[in-house]
């Protein structure tokens, strides 16, 4: 799951990269507000977290400026700015969400992840595949009573063929929703990855739970 | 705690009564005086009467006196009295009533004019005397004969005497009447002075109605909701002074509630921010402690953060100590030169990477009266806003000169175009044309503690912009008493032009 960080204070940029990658987001953050509009028009980004108090161009401005230009990306309002008619006022312009700072860090990941699982179409963040039991919220990934262990990477691919499921993935969409900056992955970087995933997934004689469409992509049925 | 009404009631009660009894009195009086006159007037009649009754028959006193014609004198209930005497005081005749023992005052009267006294009556009863003196006149010739007088004989006179006569009647009937006329006036008065004091409680009451409805209305207001006003609808001329300072004063208050409010709520915001910062450090770096590189730049973020904060809360308390006169400030001659080249090595580092030369135009041994460490301040917060906010590229001017007992400092650079608004806003705690926190160093105070401090100091700031775009702030305030000469023109040597940029 990809997502656009825009704040202004480099120390939080830091922290919430960091604490949203070990989560299995892919993160990029821009310090301001010029900045963030183009990389949220251009990018593929799941969800944009968005400080409103920026240089360049404010928080609001970027916001209607990206509604405008027709985007449909779930924008995260991120703000100091508390008091009830900033709050409205941003959640007219089209945010999805608003969270004001301070704020919890695990209240900003479960509603990065309700804003993803809204985005594909989903309510629950428990997935039921086969044997297999995802639980998004937890992170966790049950066979049975057995826990699989995944690395970030491989979880990322589970997470997002699961927020897709039913829809062929192609490679290429899932290399943009796992790297913040899709040139330091790779096609093969991907198979080797969803190879991986396979392999752990798979229980003695059940067939895997992600197919391969040749020429088009991966898909949870 | 006084009050208006009770003590105007008081004071006006108190005139009224005082008033009223003086009308009463001067009734009294009036009625008394003229019902008196009547009296005398008929007593004065009655010893005139007298007067013309008698006659000196050639030497004989006689009174033609009939008893029948005037019975009053006669009767035995409430009589009147009468009584004669010569001019020596020989009783010549008392009328029959009149016993012996009993004189009627005589008092000195002169004649034709007829003196009138109170007196005690022989039958105890309070009575008026008229007492007339007058000379007889003598009988007409053929008018009786000495063997057969017209009337009684009353006195033997040897030669032409003077007589005096006393008329004595009761006045206890008068005395009745005026106690009467007393007694309704004092219960008129009583009357009206209780009906105009109702009167006058309840016209003050109305008319100190408005002020209650003011009151009333002021007491319905909510202090948490700004923007109200006293309407006060009906209020009387006399009031709408009150009403309109009151107004203004809500308007005063609801302006210095709102500066309040804000400057509470940018410490709040200004806060949000590093804490959000601090807890998101630290909520990463607790659940992914084994991030060596991460966790140790943490650190240093937290110091950064710590930092500023702590920066913060120190521009707040000066500016606290500033406001609140707390803060203490020595006067006393300073070297402008010097303080503006500490406050620009204090600066200039903190501009780098901003291509801004810095002209310096102070003349050397040019001073002001100030505390050093204040005013350094002070500069410090200018350059630094020139320096940061100035357009990149165009210079920092700091020129300087003295004008009688004055000295002017005046820096200017180019900037981005400021509205009037923007202008008078300069100095607002927090305030920043780009709402954005473009820099972590500044969070907006620097202009608020420059104003503070040089109102301290008793230095003038006032802060323009020409319609280029150069923007100036202009510090005037007094040179030294000592320094006599004037300022002049800067040897081409005071002038410095430091690079502030490596670049």
């Amino acid at each position: 799951v990809k997502v656009l960080l825009v704040d202004d204070s480099e120390r939080l940029r830091r922290s919430l990269s960091t604490g949203l990658r070990h989560c299995g987001f892919a993160v990029e953050a821009v310090g301001d507000g010029e900045q963030g509009l183009a990389s949220a028009r251009l990018g593929t980004y799941d969800v944009v977290i968005l400080d409103l108090m920026l240089p360049g161009m404010d928080g609001l401005t970027v916001l209607r400026r990206l509604r405008e230009s027709g985007s449909r990306v779930h924008v995260l309002v991120l703000s100091a700015k508390d008091r009830v008619e900033e709050r409205v006022e941003g959640l007219q312009l089209g945010a999805d969400d608003y969270l004001t700072k301070p704020f919890e860090f695990d209240e900003l990941v479960a509603r990065l992840r309700a804003l993803v699982r809204r985005k594909y179409g989903t309510k629950s963040p428990v997935h039921e595949v086969g044997p297999l039991r995802v639980d998004t919220s937890r992170r966790s990934v049950l066979r049975g009573e057995d826990a699989v262990d995944l690395t970030p990477s491989e979880y990322a691919v589970l997470d997002y063929l699961l927020a897709r499921r039913g829809s062929v993935v192609p490679k290429a969409e899932l290399l943009e929703h796992l790297y913040a900056d899709a040139s330091q992955g790779s096609a093969n970087a991907v198979e080797v990855l969803v190879h991986q995933l396979r392999r752990k997934l798979e229980v003695d004689g059940t067939p895997t739970p992600i197919r391969t469409r040749r020429g088009h992509g991966y898909v949870i049925d | 705690m006084p009050s208006v009404r009770r003590r105007l009631t008081f004071l006006l009660a108190t005139g009224f009564v005082a008033l009223t009894a003086v009308a009463g009195l001067w009734v009294d009086r009036a009625v008394a005086a003229h019902a008196t006159g009547e009296l005398d007037a008929a007593l004065a009649t009655k010893a005139r009467a007298f007067a013309a009754l008698t006659e000196n028959e050639r030497g004989r006193i006689e009174l033609d006196y009939t008893p029948t014609t005037m019975p009053e004198y006669e009767r035995e209930d409430r009589p009147e009295y009468f009584q004669f005497w010569l001019d020596d005081g020989t009783v010549l005749l008392r009328s029959r009533r009149l016993a012996p023992a009993h004189d009627l005052p005589r008092a000195s009267a002169q004649a034709a004019s007829p003196a009138f006294l109170d007196a005690r009556l022989p039958d105890r009863r309070a009575g008026r005397v008229a007492v007339l003196a007058f000379t007889p006149h003598a009988a007409a010739p053929g008018e009786g004969t000495p063997d057969a007088p017209d009337g009684e004989t009353i006195g033997e006179a040897p030669a032409v005497r003077g007589v005096v006569v006393a008329v004595a009647r009761d006045r206890e009937a008068l005395d009745a009447m005026l106690a009467s006329i007393r007694t309704t006036l004092l219960g008129v008065g009583i009357a009206v002075v209780l009906v105009g004091v109702l009167l006058l409680w309840w016209a003050l009451a109305a008319g100190f109605r408005p002020i209650d409805e003011i009151a009333a209305e002021v007491g319905r207001l909510d202090a948490g909701r700004p923007g109200q006003r006293v309407e006060a609808r009906g209020a009387p001329r006399e009031v709408a002074p009150v009403v309109a300072q009151l107004n203004s004063l809500l308007a005063r208050l609801d302006e210095a509630m709102g500066r309040e409010r804000r400057f509470t709520g940018n410490v709040a915001h200004e806060l949000r921010t590093p804490i959000a910062e601090l807890r998101s450090i630290a909520a990463v770096g607790t659940r992914w402690p084994g991030d060596e590189a991460a966790v140790e730049q943490f650190f240093r973020d937290v110091d950064v953060v710590a930092g500023r904060m702590e920066g913060l809360v120190a521009d707040l308390l000066l500016l606290a100590r500033c406001q609140g006169g707390a803060e203490p400030a020595e006067r006393r001659p300073v070297a402008l030169r010097e303080a503006v080249e500490t406050a620009w090595a204090g600066e200039s580092t903190r501009a780098q990477g901003r291509d801004v030369p810095f002209t310096l135009d102070v003349p050397e041994g040019l001073r002001i009266e100030a505390d050093p460490g204040k005013l350094e301040i002070v500069l410090r917060n200018l350059l630094s806003n020139a320096a940061v906010h100035g357009t990149p590229g165009s210079e920092v001017r700091c020129v300087a000169r003295r004008r009688g007992g004055r000295v002017r400092l005046e820096i200017s650079n180019e900037a981005e175009p400021l509205s009037a608004a923007d202008l008078s806003r300069l100095t607002d705690p927090f305030w920043r044309k780009d709402a954005a926190r473009a820099s972590d160093a500044h969070a907006g105070l620097g202009l608020a503690i420059a104003a503070a401090l040089t109102s301290l100091l008793r230095i003038d700031l006032a802060f323009e912009q020409a319609p280029g775009g150069t923007f100036t702030v202009r510090l005037e305030g007094d040179a030294p008493a000592a320094d006599s000469a004037p300022g002049g023109a800067p040897d081409p040597a005071d002038r410095a032009t430091l690079p502030l940029s490596r670049s």
